[in-house]
Parts: C-alpha cells; structure tokens; sequence
C-alpha cells in the first residue's frame, strides 16, 4: 500500500470518529494534508518522533475525544520509550498508528535501524495496548477503547508536496476546536 | 506546603502534570499522582514530558512538568523544535542539581550546563524557594501563556518534608 493511499483510510476512519489526528515529521504531515486538510489536524513540521507524546498529552488532556498518532517507523523509532509511558498510562481514546516503510524516506531513503522491530507484537512487550492490529482491522475498532497500537505497512516512494501552513498557525487552528 | 501548592495548580487550572521523578521534587509527583484532580502522567524520558505538555498546551490545557536538569540538557532538541517553533506555554519545575545547596560530585556539571544552555537559549528561568512556589506558579503560567514559551522554575535544593 502506498502511503497516500494509508492516510486516505486513516483519514476516514478519523472522520467516522470525529478524531484527532497528531501526525510527526517526515512524511507523515505532507501526507495527512494531502489526504485531507482539516482544523482536526496537528502536523508537527520540527520535532521528529514526538507525535506519540504529543497524542498522549493531547489523550489525556481530551479524554472525550478519540486521538490518533500517526507516526513514521523512523520517527517512533526515536521516540520509542513513549510507546512504554502510552503502556503505562493508558489512555483509552488513544491510537497509535506507525507508518512503516521501514526507510527513511525524506533522507535519501536510507534504511531505518527499526526495520527489525515486530510491529505487529508490540503489545506483548507494552501490555497496555489493550490491540495490536493491522490498518485495515481499524476501520471496525472502538477508537475509545484503547490505546491500541494500528501497523501500516507501506511502499517507500515519492515524496509527498510541503505543508504550506506554518507551525503557529497549526497550533493556533487546533487549538481553536476547544474553545 | 504540598497542599498549598496542589490548592494553587488546582484553582488555576494546571491539571495536565508529567515528569520524570528527580529525589528532591519526588513529594510533589507522589502528591499528584494520588490526587484525583491532577492527571500525572509518568513518562520514561524527559522529551517525552515536553510533547505531552505542548500537546496539552495546544489543545488548550494548562500543563505542569517536573523534571531535573539534567533531564531538561536531554530534550533540547525537541524543546526547541516543539515547544519553542510551535509557542508552547506551560511551566517547567526544574530541580536545579549540582548548585550551592548540593555537594553531590555527581551534579556540578548538570548544574554549569543547564545555566548555560538556558542562557545561550535566553530562555525564562526564574529562581524560586518551594516556599515561594504556590505565588509564582500563577505567574508564571501567565508569563508563559503571554510570551507564548514555557516558563521555567528551577528549585536549589529538595523539599523538607
């Protein structure tokens, strides 16, 4: 499945359930908007691997409302301890979804040291994600009754156009959804 | 004193809490987490409490973060690429190891680094005694949610309890 195509699902699936969506560097952001621009997005244009974090503030801070992370197998890689604080944690209407093209794409598609993780058994390890599922099965998941873990693989390929929008600007229109 | 601080986050509204555990700030993390009004969220490493707490902020929730600041020298990247790109507010409470109140040999250089760095960053980080901690909370939520950066408040030594 090509990354376009992953996020045209992720991007129904948050539709359906009126989620949020915190999508990390690489290209994960460029291709969330590129699916569908919406104020329910938070693309994060700096700090790579941090949209688990974030999605767990952003969880806990919501408890009402369904959260998903997108991120990259890079991305998470290096921010890989979140996955055990998620566990720890908890957060019911939490959704973390790795993109995993198993390079990183946006450096000349060098390989990523994660590509020997098991994406599909990383409950086992952190037993807090209450699923470990493939894309695919998300379309029928309770998105608040997690956290759940959600495995996408994916084609590396091209990259996808820049966000356009800049990083206040983001903060400012998703902030606005809770006033 | 840990209630008078809990009486101050709570009134304004700073319930969004994360850390990394740090000896001297360990009565305030254990004080909320056992208090049904805070959400203390224990992360495994210190980057991690600056995108919970900008996620929080950018979700319009006041957050508190408490960390030593040795933890704070581990996240600069991300403090910089997240919480000062996208003007996060929130308070940082930063047991400040390795200071006049401290003879650990272990801690001089966290203490010598983290001036430095919050220098060079030009950073607000602003001294205070736990004493005076249920009055600067206040202000310094306000001073970072009208700067539109985080504030810091760096602690000399450990609560006496």
């Amino acid at each position: 499945m090509k990354q376009s195509a992953a996020f045209e699902i992720l991007v129904e699936i948050a539709e359906t359930h009126n989620a949020l969506i915190i999508a990390d560097i690489g290209s994960q952001s460029l291709w969330l908007k590129a699916a569908k621009d919406r104020p329910e997005n938070l693309y994060l244009s700096g700090p790579m691997g941090m949209a688990s974090s974030v999605a767990l503030g952003v969880a806990t801070a919501h408890k009402d409302r369904a959260v998903i992370a997108a991120c990259g197998d890079g991305a998470l890689g290096m921010n890989f301890s979140s996955l055990t604080t998620i566990s720890n944690a908890a957060p019911a209407n939490l959704s973390i979804v790795v993109m995993n093209n198993s390079v990183y794409e946006f450096t000349k598609s060098l390989p990523t040291p994660t590509r020997g993780v098991d994406w599909d058994n990383i409950s086992s390890a952190c037993p807090g994600f209450k699923s470990n599922i493939k894309l695919v099965e998300m379309k029928n998941l309770d998105l608040m009754s997690g956290p759940h873990f959600v495995h996408a693989e994916i084609e590396p390929g091209a990259l996808p156009p820049g966000p356009g929008i800049n990083a206040i600007d983001i903060h400012h229109r998703f902030k606005a959804l809770f006033k | 004193m840990i209630e008078n601080i809990l009486k101050t986050l709570n009134e304004h509204n700073i319930n969004l809490t994360t850390g990394v555990p740090d000896g001297w700030v360990v009565p305030l993390i254990k004080a909320l987490s056992e208090d049904k009004r805070f959400d203390y969220i224990p992360a495994a490493r210190e980057e991690e409490c600056f995108g919970i707490a900008a996620g929080g902020a950018m979700s319009g929730r006041r957050a508190l973060v408490l960390m030593q600041n040795s933890g704070f020298l581990n996240s600069i990247g991300a403090f910089t690429t997240l919480c000062q790109k996208y003007q996060t507010p929130f308070v940082c409470l930063i047991a400040n190891r390795g200071g006049i109140n401290d003879s650990n040999s272990y801690d001089p250089n966290k203490y010598k680094s983290f001036e430095a760095t919050t220098k060079a960053l030009n950073l607000f980080a602003h001294p205070s005694s736990w004493e005076d901690l249920p009055a600067n909370l206040p202000k310094a939520i306000a001073r970072a949610e009208g700067a539109g950066e985080p504030a810091f408040i760096t602690l000399s030594e450990g609560l006496k309890t």
